[in-house]
């Protein structure tokens, strides 16, 4: 497995490019720490929108708070949203998908029109209902960004499922003795898991969008978190005064984070298929 | 030991113009398999014979009809109280690679059935991989590996030993060969020749071809359209076919050497689905002897020698009245 | 017709290139049927694909000679070779099905060739497409134009393709297992078919397969592949009264005679993966008459007789 990742990773460097961006971001949100030079919350009005410079590498906001200082505390949360809210996301739609898938019948049928439901009404405006429902922090911010993707999770492990459950394979593990749970568990799950992984990378960022869209729009956590979403909306009535710095950090940030995760997402497919070595 | 009475699978289909019909993938199927015997069952694709297993096993519900195992019924037995009679029927699957768990170690696999059913711990059936790996001639280090790592060969002995594990007394063979490559083929077939020797097994043996059937088979029986056709010691059958359709499937099977002769006996076009099929005889569009005889009654499977029994209407009428003489390619006096 | 002379391909692979074909030669005599004869991964379809120049990467063809009537194939624009392809030489394929396009009713691909290749006018080409469905043996010719792939039987299917393969009257057709996915009854309705059209055509034919009874049944020369060597040639008659190969013999021993209740002998071990072809000849660890060289030099062809060739260091000490 290994040695096959780095093959893969050699043959294919767009990849290692997505997989370097996620580590120096990661590395660099859990080193905050040690990293930062002022503590995120350091509100000095005295220093306040102070342009780049050596002292303040992204300059400062209107609280006097070191913007670059603040970009690594924020990793952390967005990290943290992200794979949040993947994690609650996956498990639950996959278990929903594989009840639906296994079962079959009325559960199924409900199961899916449930999903359906989710799915009716556009992600972000479905995410900002939960989100404003729940009220505004950053563990609602979390189940409100993985609601959403649940059907998505749900829709893919019961479209693999129906596939793999013919296979076989799975005949042959009725035979061998499994009972029922048994075969879905052992058998045809870890046989549906590959799209699955791929789509946690590619979702993983669209995680991060969203939860920064929420926090820009004032739904997600508050000011003064060092949230990257948060502090783009900070810093957006400034840009026309030319303090562009603010805004402009955090947001390249979403944008690499969103970026290294689809890129990963992409190599994850070529790495994962048993059957395209 | 195996009996199968009137064994059915109907599907639902839908006809031209949405009429709701049934495809007849078997049709009232008897058989019966004792210990240590072979029964080999031939057709082509379409002939209900893959579903005929998977209907004993239980994979599949059958429409009707009873299945019982030394006297135990398999047939609407609640599926729980199935696995005692699961452990006694195994099957090995046509294509290796598929059958088996491409996530799971192979050994892993094969002592699965040995804890779930309950021969031994999950800890003793792991030592037990060890001897059925050697049974079927693998080396015991195979155990660690996936089964993409393996060739076809060892895949289908992956799947032989595995069926082998919860020590069942029937097996059945789906076409075990049919995707492996001719020198490993032959492998394969002494290996389970060897196994029944030893274990008394009962195997029933899917096969459309007929030469790997001659040489396994204690008995034939030649399914078309989800009727058996004909039946009997292999020997005999393939000395002396009764049933058109043998006859085909006989004379179709390529020469050995280019010297060789052999007589030909044609169908015409492809076998259509039985789809609300007639109760006469379903050959009757394709068979090269047929007469308009043959539609007057039902082609029914019916004894007409010790052992032997034929769906023919033709060749039971020309048999019984004395005038069938037993010319390779030509029944009776007609073709 | 057809001489292939040191044909070489290779995978470009992770770990280096390795090659498949090694110097494979042979020529296709008019009008005859020839068998190239192995199991999976011997490199036959191989062959047939670098002989249409149809290969992609990571396969490469690195050396050798193909020519057609004296054309060297290797040397045509690939505006030329397509001409080559249906014209000069036409291929049939296992899955027949999987070979059509089922977008398309069988009706448009095949006068979609026709007017390509032999630039007919609409109305003759589906003249002739009929005509030509009619030629292989399908009943209802009218029918089977306006139907898709999909609503064809398997047979009917593989004698579609024939039907597009003949379109452009070829002078050499390459048969890749025409028949193996087809059943036994409708396998001999084909070979039939295809008897009786190279008789008719005077149609050079390459017959590729895995079943020495389809050689048995249509071949007269026949080349037994081994791991990307040709390592025996010979008429199909002299083949089989007198297999020399160690190979060619176990997989005559490996099959199990019509009718035969003797047990089939297997060839011990399995086909070799390209990247572990052992070195020497590479049957030597699945042979019974390896001997002290086998493993270090790669045997040259030998006579048997006249037009009976083998590659084996032994094949004297096994050859009855």
């Amino acid at each position: 497995m290994v040695a096959e990742a780095t093959y893969l990773l050699r043959r294919n460097p767009i990849t290692l490019v997505g997989l370097l961006l996620l580590v120096v971001i990661a590395v660099a949100s859990l080193a905050a720490p040690l990293l930062a030079p002022y503590p995120p919350l350091g509100t000095d009005p005295a220093d306040a929108l102070q342009p780049p410079s050596a002292r303040h590498l992204m300059g400062t906001d209107e609280f006097g708070e070191d913007v670059w200082s603040r970009v690594l505390w924020g990793g952390r949360i967005d990290l943290m949203i992200a794979l949040g809210a993947v994690a609650i996301a996956l498990v639950s739609g996959c278990a929903l998908g594989a009840l639906a898938g296994f079962s079959g019948g009325w559960v199924d049928e409900v199961v899916m029109r449930a999903m359906d439901v989710l799915q009716a009404f556009p992600s972000f405006i479905l995410a900002m209902g939960i989100a404003a429902a729940l009220g505004p922090s950053l563990r609602n911010l979390i189940v409100s960004v993985a609601l959403i993707n649940v059907a998505v999770y749900a829709r893919l492990m019961r479209a693999r499922l129906l596939v793999v459950k013919h296979a076989p394979y799975a005949v042959a593990a009725r035979g061998a003795g499994n009972p029922p749970w048994r075969v879905l568990l052992v058998h045809l799950i870890p046989n549906c898991l590959t799209p699955i992984f791929v789509q946690s990378s590619l979702q993983s960022g669209w995680a991060i969008l969203t939860a920064a869209g929420l926090s820009f729009i004032g739904l997600g956590v508050r000011v003064p978190t060092p949230e990257w979403g948060v502090m783009v909306a900070m810093g957006v009535a400034r840009i026309n005064a030319g303090e562009w710095w603010v805004s402009f950090y955090p947001g390249v940030c979403i944008a690499l984070a969103v970026m290294g995760f689809n890129l990963v997402g992409d190599g994850l497919q070529d790495l994962l298929d048993p059957q395209r070595r | 030991m195996l009996r199968v009475d009137g064994l059915e699978k109907r599907y639902p289909v839908r006809g031209a113009a949405g009429r709701r019909q049934q495809l007849h993938a078997v049709d009232g199927v008897d058989l019966e398999i004792a210990a240590g015997e072979t029964l080999g069952l031939v057709g082509e694709s379409g002939s209900g014979k893959s579903t005929t297993g998977r209907c004993i096993l239980r994979f599949e519900e059958p429409s009707g009809g009873r299945v019982t195992l030394d006297g135990v019924s398999v047939t609407g037995t609640r599926e729980a109280q199935l696995r005692p009679l699961r452990r006694k029927m195994q099957m090995v699957y046509q294509d290796p690679l598929d059958s088996l768990n491409p996530r799971m170690p192979i050994g892993r696999q094969i002592a699965e059935p040995i804890w779930l059913f309950g021969l031994a711990t999950r800890h003793e059936s792991d030592r037990r991989v060890g001897e059925l790996l050697d049974l079927v001639g693998l080396p015991a280090e195979l155990a660690h590996r996936y089964p993409h790592q393996l060739s076809g060969g060892q895949q289908q002995r992956v799947a032989i030993a595995r069926a082998l594990a919860p020590e069942p007394s029937f097996l059945i063979l789906d076409e075990p060969t049919a995707s492996l490559d001719v020198s490993v083929q032959a492998q394969i077939v002494r290996l389970l020749a060897e196994i029944q020797a030893r274990r008394r097994l009962a195997y029933l043996l899917i096969s459309h071809d007929l030469a790997l059937v001659g040489v396994l088979a204690h008995r034939v029986a030649v399914m078309y359209l989800g009727q058996i056709v004909e039946l009997g010691a292999t020997d005999e059958v393939f000395a002396r076919p009764a049933h058109p359709y043998t006859r085909a499937l006989l004379s179709a099977a390529p020469k050995d050497t280019p010297d060789q002769e052999r007589t030909r006996v044609f169908l015409v076009g492809e076998p259509a689905a039985a789809i609300d099929p007639p109760e006469t005889c379903r050959l009757h569009p394709r068979c090269p002897f047929a007469a308009p005889s043959c539609l007057e009654r039902p082609a029914e499977l019916q004894g007409f020698a010790p052992g032997r029994a034929v769906r023919c209407v033709r060749f039971l009428d020309e048999h019984l009245g004395g005038t069938w003489t037993w010319v390779p390619g030509s029944p009776g006096t007609g073709a | 017709m057809l001489d292939v002379r040191g044909l070489r391909v290779a995978f470009h692979t992770r770990n280096g290139v390795v090659p498949a074909l090694h110097g494979v030669t042979f020529s296709l005599p008019p009008g005859t049927v020839t068998g190239l004869v192995g199991e999976s991964g011997c490199g036959k379809t191989l062959t047939a694909l670098a002989i249409m120049r149809l290969l992609r990467p990571p396969a490469e063809i690195q050396g050798g000679d193909v020519r057609l009537e004296g054309r060297d194939l290797r040397a045509l624009a690939e505006r030329q070779m397509a001409r080559v392809r249906g014209e000069g030489i036409a291929m049939i394929f296992q899955q027949p099905r999987a070979s059509l396009n089922p977008v398309f009713p069988v009706a448009a691909q095949l006068v979609h060739v026709l007017r390509l290749h032999r630039g007919l006018s609409r109305g003759a080409a589906r003249a002739e497409g009929e005509a030509l469905l009619a030629r292989v043996g399908l009943a209802r010719p009218d029918a089977v134009m306006r139907a898709y792939p999909h609503q064809l039987s398997g047979g009917m299917c593989q004698r579609v393709m024939i039907a597009l393969a003949l379109a452009c009257r070829p002078r050499v057709l390459l048969a890749d297992e025409p028949t193996t996915a087809l059943d036994v009854t409708v396998q001999l309705q084909i070979v039939e078919l295809l008897r009786g059209l190279q008789r008719e055509f005077g149609l050079t034919v390459l017959l590729i397969t895995h079943d020495l009874g389809l050689v048995a049944e249509m071949c007269d020369h026949v080349h037994v592949m081994y791991a990307g060597r040709i390592v025996e040639s010979a008429t199909a008659a002299a083949l089989f009264r007198r297999p020399a190969h160690p190979y060619t013999r176990g997989l005559m021993a490996a099959r199990v005679g019509t009718g035969s209740r003797a047990l089939p002998t297997g060839i011990p071990g399995r086909v070799p993966a390209l990247a572990e072809t052992p070195s020497g000849c590479p049957f030597h660890p699945r042979c019974p008459l390896a001997g002290p060289g086998c493993a270090e030099r790669d045997p040259d062809s030998e006579a048997v007789e006249a037009g009976h060739a083998v590659r084996c260091h032994y094949w004297r000490s096994g050859v009855a």
